[in-house]
């Protein structure tokens, strides 16, 4: 019968090679996760941190909970924060250029395409987040956590969750419709004139 | 889901995930560090895990622990420190309990100012190490760039510009480029938190950062390092390594249900707050902190809970007196320079000092002191390491009683609807 997540930390309480078990469920989401956010490079290192540190503390996981991402992700995340300079500077870059360095080492080579205006904008907002709101949204966005789940992932009160994760998407649309505010004047501008 | 969030999911979706060689090689070295693992103690959660050897387990350990620090204090191996404990202790059994004096629709709330300060020399020495360090790859030049979409021939060549501009000052920044040859600067955010009775609250910054430089040509030495793509050390993220990961811990939004069945003797506590860790390592710049570190933060936050009873936070207080390393000052100061009780860490680095006040044992702030910045270590560490002085500092505003939720939404003049704060109809909690 397969065991769920809590019944394997459990058992690797005694016995290391479930965890191995674990490992299998939820390595690749964790590294792309981090992959997304930071790199491949980093994703390499960071994933591996994450689940050494979880079995590190796997005696800490409430055994009762089925569902070992919120964990391992809040484990990721807390690791991801030590870089958020790294993260901060390739948000800018992709930005400004529209060509996005994390995803440089993509099998595609569809000529790297770069980015319309939109996107670039909403990564720069992205950049502009503080560390707490960055990693709220991205969670919510590109790990696909519930807010309980993202709660319990970084240790605070869903309701702190929800006004991060609410302010994050505040200051990502103000930004985006001052950009637009700043397109729709300049096109005025030019049928005026034109 | 809105057009917004449908976008950000979006972003960089096309990252390969890795592929089958990469995670069996992954396992396989993870597998073989955990192999050689040493032998965990037993469960700390004796009815999840069922073991039933676990509870007398846990109680051994529990007197085992107590016997130490029944040691500790009957040695008196802090007497100092032990006396001070006392009268802190006396004062926090003494404080109510916040949350009885909230009525029907009212919530707490809790200002608190965030303040870093760093000063560092940019002589020739500092500035080749800086420079040797700072990850540039990101943003240089490269000729292989593919402008598609809708970016006008103009915004090309303007960014094209800015990257010959930048890449010329990395290459031509000199330490003679730089006219303050040390630049100070500080930086302040300020926050609020606020719950109901029942813990639904949030947390929020408020919109009024500042940075301040110690003059206008530090500003533009700073200007200049940032745009050289070394980091000046002043923005938010270097200064936040000082304290906020630490910080996510002392918070007064404790959740109310743990809070409420925390027992209220140090060393039932001790071993119950030790036995039930965070949810994940409490880890900063790649290190996890010891165990006594995170007991200390962890306490902050109790100490600052509105859930907690007076009992409680007396029992919190003769906890951390039993912490090792922790030394008490008859007098320190916050950063708003309030005095008070000096509570100290002294083998954390950064150290943190919790400054309480001498009336009611509140906590007025903590400060984040870096003794010996050499010691810091990990990936936002190399510009701190380079500071003459840096320090980060907490201060908290007392409580206040608020009629209402702290934040509602209300509508611009466009007719946008906005997030923003209620005005205030505030009293002070006794």
């Amino acid at each position: 019968m397969r065991r769920n997540d809590g019944e394997l930390i459990a058992a690797s309480i005694d016995d290391a090679d479930a965890f191995g078990e674990l490992f299998d469920r939820h390595y690749a989401i964790v590294h792309q996760f981090i992959h997304r956010r930071l790199g491949v490079e980093l994703a390499d290192e960071l994933s591996s941190e994450t689940f050494v540190q979880a079995f590190k503390s796997r005696d800490s996981y409430d055994a009762g909970k089925p569902d070992a991402a919120p964990w391992l992700f809040g484990i990721a995340s807390n690791l991801i924060r030590n870089h958020a300079r790294t993260e901060v500077r390739k948000l800018r870059a992709y930005a400004r250029s529209g060509v996005d360095p994390v995803e440089e080492f993509a099998a595609a080579t569809d000529a790297r395409l770069a980015a319309g205006a939109d996107r670039r904008t909403l990564v720069a907002a992205l950049a502009k987040l503080s560390k707490d709101e960055r990693e709220v949204i991205l969670m919510f966005a590109w790990a696909e956590l519930t807010t309980a789940q993202i709660a319990e992932a970084i240790g605070t009160a869903e309701g702190t969750v929800r006004s991060r994760l609410s302010r994050a998407r505040k200051k990502i649309r103000d930004r985006l419709e001052a950009e637009k505010q700043k397109h729709a004047r300049q096109s005025n501008r030019q049928e005026v004139g034109g | 889901m809105n057009d917004m969030e449908k976008d950000l999911r979006e972003v960089r979706k096309n990252v390969a995930k890795p592929d089958a060689d990469a995670i069996d090689s992954a396992r396989r070295s993870f597998m073989n560090e955990i192999s050689g693992a040493p032998a965990r103690r037993r469960s700390r959660f004796p009815e999840r895990f069922g073991p039933r050897f676990a509870l007398p387990l846990a109680s051994a350990v529990a007197a085992a622990l107590l016997v130490v620090l029944t040691l500790q204090m009957v040695t008196g191996s802090h007497p100092a420190t032990a006396a001070d404990i006392e009268d802190i202790a006396g004062l926090a059994e003494r404080q109510q309990g916040q949350v009885e004096q909230l009525g029907q629709g009212e919530y707490l709330l809790s200002r608190f100012a965030t303040v870093a300060e760093m000063s560092t020399t940019y002589d020739e020495k500092t500035l080749a190490a800086l420079l040797a360090g700072a990850d540039g790859s990101d943003d240089a030049s490269r000729p292989d760039r593919v402008y598609f979409g809708d970016a006008t021939a103009e915004q090309v060549e303007r960014d094209r510009r800015a990257e010959t501009r930048r890449k010329r000052e990395i290459e031509s920044l000199t330490a003679d480029d730089l006219p303050a040859e040390s630049v100070t600067a500080k930086r302040k955010s300020e926050s609020v938190e606020w719950m109901d009775g029942e813990h639904v609250g949030g947390e929020s910054q408020l919109p009024n950062t500042t940075v301040t430089y110690g003059s206008p040509d530090q500003a533009a030495t700073a200007a200049k390092l940032r745009l050289a793509g070394v980091d000046s050390g002043f923005d938010e993220l270097a200064l936040s390594t000082v304290n906020t990961d630490v910080g996510r811990f002392d918070r007064f939004t404790w959740p109310s249900d743990e809070v409420r069945e925390l027992p209220a003797d140090p060393e039932a506590l001790a071993t119950r707050l030790r036995s039930k860790p965070l949810p994940f390592p409490l880890v900063r710049d790649g290190r996890s902190v010891s165990g006594d570190e995170e007991l200390f933060h962890v306490a902050i936050g109790l100490l600052r809970s509105p859930f907690a009873k007076p009992a409680l936070r007396a029992a919190t207080v003769r906890m951390i007196g039993g912490i090792s390393g922790v030394k008490v000052a008859d007098s320190a100061k916050d950063a708003q320079a309030r005095a008070g009780f000096g509570v100290t860490l002294t083998n954390a680095v950064p150290r943190p000092e919790l400054v309480i006040d001498k009336r009611n044992s509140s906590v007025l702030g903590v400060n984040y002191l870096i003794d010996r910045p050499d010691r810091i270590q990990g990936a936002n560490a190399d510009v701190l390491r380079h500071a003459d002085k840096a320090r980060a500092s907490t201060v908290f505003e007392p409580a206040l009683v608020v009629d209402g939720a702290p934040v509602c939404s209300g509508r611009t003049a466009s007719g946008r609807t906005v997030e923003r704060y209620c005005p205030w109809k505030v009293r002070p909690v006794k």
